[in-house]
């Protein structure tokens, strides 16, 4: 068993390499297509044509799009994503920088959903059509529908400019003051997410219930909690841990909304910023970063659903 | 079926119910602080001097504290040489000093790190005596040779700005505390160019003990602040310079610029209490600020014109005729009510309102028969079809084109609104590959020589703009108001090119708008120049 799920992991990660060079060609090319040019953008409207040509050459943006394109690919195998050509600083380290503040939020935004979805999916599952699981449901179908921006302003606008509980913006110093200062943007998150969630963890803990294993359980004697706990929670919850994890892949890239609203310096916030002044290998580093994190992520997933699920088999 | 419409109308009601405490969240910070004074901050605009509460001078300065400024970009590269963005050059205009510098009312420019200079009989000798004891932030002293180095350094190839300087012929120490600097001929704008950004005095031994690159991300000068930490995309720390020549400034210990470029969070923080200016308000967002009696909101007079840029090359753009009709058709007056919500004046003239303005011009006030009259005179009195470029994402821009496109439809006029990503709709200008782009001029230096050039000068480096516009004429007096020392045949120069230009309707001219700026009230002394820039070293902290 162990070495099947070495095997497997290896495979996947093998099965990265090609994903990950189609995706550096494809996302070079379109970065290149776009229109406007580094070079002018940086140096302003009173930029002489001679100023532009030798600032291009300065950053190599004139040489032939497949040399520059083997050059990247060059340091990419080495490791190297190459350096910024605004901010001069080697693009590993930008993205080293920022890629623990955007993975904290989205991991506490997760955690987040999940401790509000749970609850709330058990508890409309236990009491199916009443007042208060249609209340659920339509709260769920307004979350789902109001955009996220929208619903951070809100969140802002009551929780800091009306009771002053917590900051507009920033990012904290230590764990405890991520917690606090991230709390917003997650909740925010926690907003859309946790409806997408819920509604197929509430069908499946329904069908769960009228299985004849509760039953069974509930024949042996085996206390209410303990039922939903170890019965009903365990077999219900494996699907949502998938939903959860094609989620995430959406919500690193949902994250430059919520990151520009709270001004959190993450990758989201690195990402718009590079793409409005053409920073070509930020861009480009970026874009490969979100796709290995969204290949990893949904490794993670099927190792999580076998866990939570033996009779999931890896192969 | 039943069970199904109970959901429903349960679903109704409780939206109802959201959205009313939703809406009760949004709107009840109005009520609760209309009792703040609204009426005595509205927008005298006319005047630069800050609202009244920001200013009151009767006070003696507490010294200490640290000012929260927050903007929407972060700086670029912070050689005084390069940068051609505004963020960045303020920033540098607060850790360098020039010889000269612009006067409070932007009007000329008075002694700064010279302390008087003496000008020839033939107009082409400057000589500069410089302040003693100025000592650069690691503590050197700076002498007249760091002088020399800067603006040499300022004039050379390397320097984005060096066309600046093509007026000067050399830059010599002349004594211990002396530099001389020779134009090759008379040269008006050149004590101006002087207290430019990009004149700014650094230390020789550090950038040749350095390198070349060494200033891009550090700086080594004499202004009120050092740069002490720079954590890029997220804000710039600034330290008070305990040694600056100006004794007693600056008040604040130092001055955080935080770089927040979504408007809304930049004001919630504002009103958090998490920043103490924020600029760029959007007009639309004053009148709620307007009503905290916690914040003073400002709307300085800068030296900014918003055109929209015509080109003279693509047909029928080069009928002067046709020019004056659309500029004609289109009411500046709304616009400024719509999109400005009031804030702002019609502009008549190709310059903002600085030195030399034309305040004699009547410009192109919104006239639909004289508009219709001069179509049907022109080349193409049935109309014609054109495109309006705009950068997308520009919510003003789409606004003003919506507009336009409305209003020019009255002269048969059929306008494409095209929208472009900001990077590339600049480039489709620069090719002059574009009909009508909307565009706006703003300048660091007091003098309109500069602007002239740029703007409508055919022989000034960008064809008047990536207009096409040609006026021999205008170039003609250009030149000659640039050689002119007297300054009120200078005047009559520039009032002249003024009204030539307006004549010819080289541009779409559109409005003068002011700077926004929302202000904690426990700030004092802040005040934007009409360069745009401000002097953080006046400013205290009353807390």
């Amino acid at each position: 068993m162990e070495i099947l799920r070495v095997h497997f992991i290896l495979q996947r990660l093998i099965q990265l390499i090609p994903v990950v060079f189609g995706i550096s060609i494809v996302s070079f090319l379109i970065i290149h297509l776009i229109p406007g040019d580094p070079a002018s953008i940086m140096l302003g409207s009173r930029a002489t044509p001679e100023n532009v040509q030798q600032l291009t050459a300065q950053m190599g943006l004139d040489k032939p799009l497949y040399d520059q394109y083997l050059i990247f690919l060059q340091n990419l195998v080495q490791g190297d994503l190459g350096k910024s050509i605004l901010l001069k600083q080697s693009v590993n380290t930008l993205i080293s920088e920022r890629l623990g503040t955007t993975f904290f939020l989205v991991m506490y935004a997760s955690v987040l959903s999940l401790l509000v979805s749970i609850p709330i999916a058990l508890w409309s599952a236990m009491k199916k059509d009443s007042l208060l699981d249609n209340g659920f449901r339509t709260l769920s179908i307004f979350g789902l529908a109001m955009p996220s921006f929208w619903i951070g302003i809100l969140l802002m606008l009551l929780f800091s400019i009306k009771i002053k509980l917590f900051p507009v913006s920033g990012y904290g110093k230590n764990f405890i003051g991520h917690l606090y200062y991230l709390f917003l943007p997650a909740l925010t998150i926690t907003c859309s997410l946790a409806p997408v969630l819920v509604r197929p963890l509430r069908s499946k803990i329904i069908n769960v219930f009228s299985s004849e294993y509760i039953e069974a359980a509930r024949a042996r004697g085996l206390k209410e909690h303990q039922i939903i706990l170890n019965h009903v929670l365990r077999n219900a919850i494996s699907g949502t841990v998938t939903i959860l994890g094609v989620n995430i892949g959406w919500l690193l890239g949902g994250s430059i909304v919520i990151e520009t609203i709270f001004s959190v310096p993450g990758l989201g916030q690195l990402l718009i910023n590079s793409i409005l002044s053409r920073d070509y290998p930020i861009i480009q580093g970026l874009v490969l970063v979100f796709a290995i994190l969204v290949i990893v992520v949904n490794l993670l997933t099927d190792l999580c659903y076998a866990w939570l699920d033996p009779r999931v088999d890896l192969e | 079926m039943v069970c199904f419409k109970q959901v429903v109308k349960k679903g109704f009601l409780l939206m109802a119910a959201l959205l009313l405490t939703v809406g009760t969240v949004a709107c009840s910070s109005a009520p609760e602080s209309s009792q703040g004074d609204s009426g005595s901050t509205t927008n005298s605009a006319a005047q630069p001097a800050a609202a009244p509460a920001a200013n009151a001078g009767d006070e003696t300065p507490k010294s200490g504290g640290i000012l929260k400024l927050a903007r929407a970009q972060d700086l670029s590269n912070l050689d005084p040489i390069v940068p051609g963005d505004n963020m960045t050059i303020w920033a540098l205009l607060l850790m360098y000093d020039q010889l000269v510098r612009v006067t409070a009312d932007g009007n000329d420019v008075e002694p700064a790190l010279a302390t008087d200079w003496t000008i020839s009989e033939d107009k082409k000798t400057y000589v500069f005596n410089l302040r003693k004891d100025v000592k650069f932030h690691d503590g050197s002293v700076m002498t007249a040779a760091d002088v020399k180095f800067s603006l040499d350094r300022a004039r050379d190839e390397g320097s984005s700005w060096s066309w600046i300087y093509t007026g000067i012929e050399s830059v010599e120490v002349s004594g211990d505390n002396q530099v001389t600097i020779k134009t090759k001929t008379p040269y008006a704008p050149l004590l101006s160019s002087l207290a430019l950004f990009s004149s700014s005095i650094v230390s020789e031994k550090a950038v040749k003990d350095q390198g070349k690159d060494f200033l891009s991300d550090k700086e080594f000068g004499t202004g009120p602040f050092k740069l002490a930490n720079w954590q890029r995309g997220q804000k710039v720390e600034l330290a008070k310079n305990p040694d600056y020549w100006q004794a007693g400034k600056p008040y604040l210990d130092g001055v955080e610029l935080v770089q927040v470029p979504e408007d809304t969070t930049r004001l919630f923080q504002l009103r958090a209490g998490d920043i103490d200016i924020a600029s760029n308000v959007p007009f639309n967002a004053m009148a709620e600020l307007q009503a905290d009696p916690a914040l003073t909101v400002m709307t300085p007079q800068v030296s900014r014109v918003d055109v929209i840029n015509i080109n003279h090359t693509h047909e029928p753009f080069n009928d002067v005729k046709i020019r004056q009709a659309i500029n004609y058709a289109v009411d500046k007056d709304l616009i400024i009510k719509t999109v400005l919500m009031g804030n702002g004046e019609m502009a008549t003239s190709y310059l903002p309102k600085m030195k030399y303005f034309n305040d004699q011009l009547e410009g192109y006030k919104y006239d639909l028969e004289k508009a219709k009259k001069l179509m049907a005179e022109s080349s193409k009195p049935q109309g014609f079809k054109t495109k309006l470029l705009i950068a997308s994402g520009d919510e003003t821009d789409r606004q003003i084109a919506v507009i336009v496109k409305d209003q020019l439809a009255a002269l048969g006029i059929d306008v494409e609104i095209q929208m472009m990503e900001s990077g590339a709709a600049y480039e489709a200008v620069n090719q002059m590959n574009y009909d009508l782009a909307t565009t706006y001029f703003s300048t660091d230096i007091i003098d309109p020589d500069e602007l002239t050039s740029f703007e409508v000068v055919s022989t000034g480096g960008t064809d008047a703009y990536h207009t096409g516009y040609k006026n021999p004429k205008v170039d003609e007096l250009a030149e000659k108001a640039r050689a002119e020392l007297d300054e009120a045949k200078r005047k009559e120069m520039y009032l002249e090119i003024q009204k030539l230009v307006s004549e010819d309707a080289t541009f779409l001219f559109l409005y003068y708008k002011p700077a926004t700026y929302a202000v904690q009230n426990y700030v004092k002394g802040f005040h934007v120049l009409s360069t745009g820039n401000y002097r953080l070293e006046e400013v205290w902290l009353n807390k």
